[in-house]
């Protein structure tokens, strides 16, 4: 399968791939814990955000890595159960704005969440 | 340890910025973004979904949200300096169909020819805490001027009525000296002297003039009498309004006054030198033994003392009423590790012990001119004190014992 940052069912292809595949996509991914801890953070992420995926493993995402993501529209998105949605968003390579659209995935059966990353 | 090289330092300094829990935002003089933090994006991101704009220019969310903000910064001529020096905005928007209020503060920079700086936050919570504060003040300050104003008032009914009972005391003392004594000499003159005024206006009119000076003089004595009574009874009104007043007024102080630590021992032999020429002339004796290294407990000074005073009046009618010998009230106080117990005892008709509880009730009096909220009031006072007050009787004729607990300070 060659996943697509808008592949329908992606969830449950993430869940059942080894981290070094991640770093194969074409799109950012972080990988969390459902407390919202990195459990992995990819290459094409660490080049959207200029943060080192050493750095991100084992932080808090929401206030440690993009605290910009830290409002309803996206962590407050997590304290749901099932979550597949998608949005337009604005990252920070450091502090220059990116533009960037964000899928936001979760679900019950699952430990971990994700939130994929593309860049316009 | 290496040096770190400038590039370094930098690059660690820009990690900072990005991560500051206060919104930055670069822009160009036309509000294009150039570079934003973190908590800039939480914040802005947000705003702009709501008005729909693609997130790449801040003049048009301003344009949007604060249109006056946005004419400063455009009216603003110099080169550089201080556009708006923070300054709080309320920004209205809507999430899932809900007006939402929020209170921003910005502060706009003008860095160069081509560089804004916005610098701001959300501080909602702390202006919604500070209003709640200021509130609160002014409730409080609200209060404050309406007990002044109740404790100016009681203050003032408080002076007319002594200023009344003064006076009527006078006249009272005028009607002891009424001419009905006089008039009763005169006739005791008369009848002594009724020989002498025979032989000149006949005996019938002697008798008649004796008989019309009796009269007059019988006349004023009941007058005097009843103008008395009248007297008696507006003295005891008078006596009734003024405890009334003492009470408010304490209700009032005790808004206002704060706790001291207070020595039992001072406010006992203060209370009673006050009392103690009434003492004297019932024939009472007293007998205090409070240690002199007594603890402190904390408390109202005057309040204190307004206990002990009508726990000791109390007592002092009670002996009256009781046609005993002995005639003595006794004071002593004991203490604990936490605690100070003050037993006040009396000879006098003491109570039934079924009626113990009675004796606290509101309006309960068993005094003839009594207004029945002497004891209530006590035991309120010493409550309020965290601390207890009791009486006790062996029984009707047996004394009573009055026995307060405090907690030490």
């Amino acid at each position: 399968m060659n996943a697509t940052f808008s592949t329908p069912e992606i969830l449950g292809w993430l869940e059942n791939q080894e981290p070094n595949q991640y770093d194969e996509l074409s799109f950012g991914i972080v990988k969390m814990n459902t407390d919202g801890q990195v459990v992995f953070y990819n290459k094409q992420e660490s080049q959207i955000t200029g943060i080192d995926p050493a750095y991100a493993v084992g932080k808090l995402f929401f206030t440690q890595i993009a605290p910009c993501t830290n409002n309803f529209m996206v962590s407050e998105k997590y304290k749901q159960i099932e979550l597949d949605e998608e949005l337009d968003y604005l990252f920070t390579h450091i502090t220059t704005p990116t533009r960037v659209r964000l899928r936001l995935l979760k679900s019950a059966s699952s430990q971990h969440q994700y939130m994929l990353v593309h860049k316009y | 340890m290496e040096k770190e090289t400038i590039e370094q330092q930098l690059q660690k300094i820009i990690f900072i910025i990005h991560q500051i829990p206060i919104g930055l935002v670069e822009t160009d003089l036309q509000g294009t973004l150039k570079q934003m933090n973190a908590k800039g994006v939480q914040l802005l991101m947000p705003l702009f979904l709501q008005f729909q704009l693609s997130g790449s220019n801040v003049f048009e969310l301003l344009e949007k949200i604060r249109p006056d903000l946005l004419k400063q910064i455009q009216q603003f001529q110099s080169e550089s300096g201080t556009i708006i020096q923070q300054e709080n905005y309320l920004i209205e928007f809507n999430i899932n169909q809900q007006q939402v209020n929020r209170f921003f503060y910005f502060t706009i920079n003008k860095i160069n020819a081509d560089t804004i700086s916005f610098v701001f936050d959300d501080i909602t919570e702390l202006h919604e805490k500070e209003n709640l504060i200021r509130e609160a003040m002014q409730e409080k300050a609200v209060e404050q001027s309406k007990f002044e104003m109740a404790s100016g008032v009681l203050h003032d009914i408080g002076n007319a009525v002594v200023g009344f009972g003064s006076y009527i005391n006078r006249i009272k003392n005028h009607l002891n000296y009424s001419d009905h004594k006089n008039l009763l000499g005169l006739w005791g003159f008369l009848e002594k002297n009724k020989q002498h005024f025979e032989p000149g206006i006949g005996s019938a009119k002697t008798i008649a003039m004796m008989d019309l000076v009796e009269a007059i003089a019988k006349n004023q004595e009941k007058n005097a009498m009843e103008a008395n009574q009248i007297i008696s009874e507006q003295m005891g009104i008078i006596n009734h309004i003024s405890e009334i007043l003492v009470i408010q007024r304490q209700y009032i102080k005790g808004h206002s006054v704060e706790r001291e630590s207070i020595n039992i021992r001072s406010i006992v032999n203060d209370s009673i030198a006050m009392i103690m020429p009434s003492l004297v002339k019932k024939g009472i004796e007293m007998v205090v033994d409070i240690p002199i290294n007594i603890s402190q407990v904390k408390g109202d000074k005057t309040r204190m003392m307004q206990v002990f005073l009508n726990l000791i009046k109390n007592a002092s009618e009670s002996i009256e009423s009781n046609e005993l010998f002995d005639k003595k009230i006794s004071i002593y106080a004991s203490q604990n590790t936490d605690i100070v117990e003050i037993k006040l005892n009396d000879t006098g008709i003491g109570f039934e012990k079924s009626d113990a509880e009675q004796l606290f009730k509101r309006g309960y009096t068993s005094k003839e001119s009594g207004s029945g909220i002497g004891l209530y009031n006590c035991r309120s006072i010493i409550e309020s004190h965290q601390g207890t007050l009791e009486l006790v009787s062996e029984g009707s004729g047996k004394g009573a014992t009055a026995i307060l607990t405090f907690k030490i300070a």
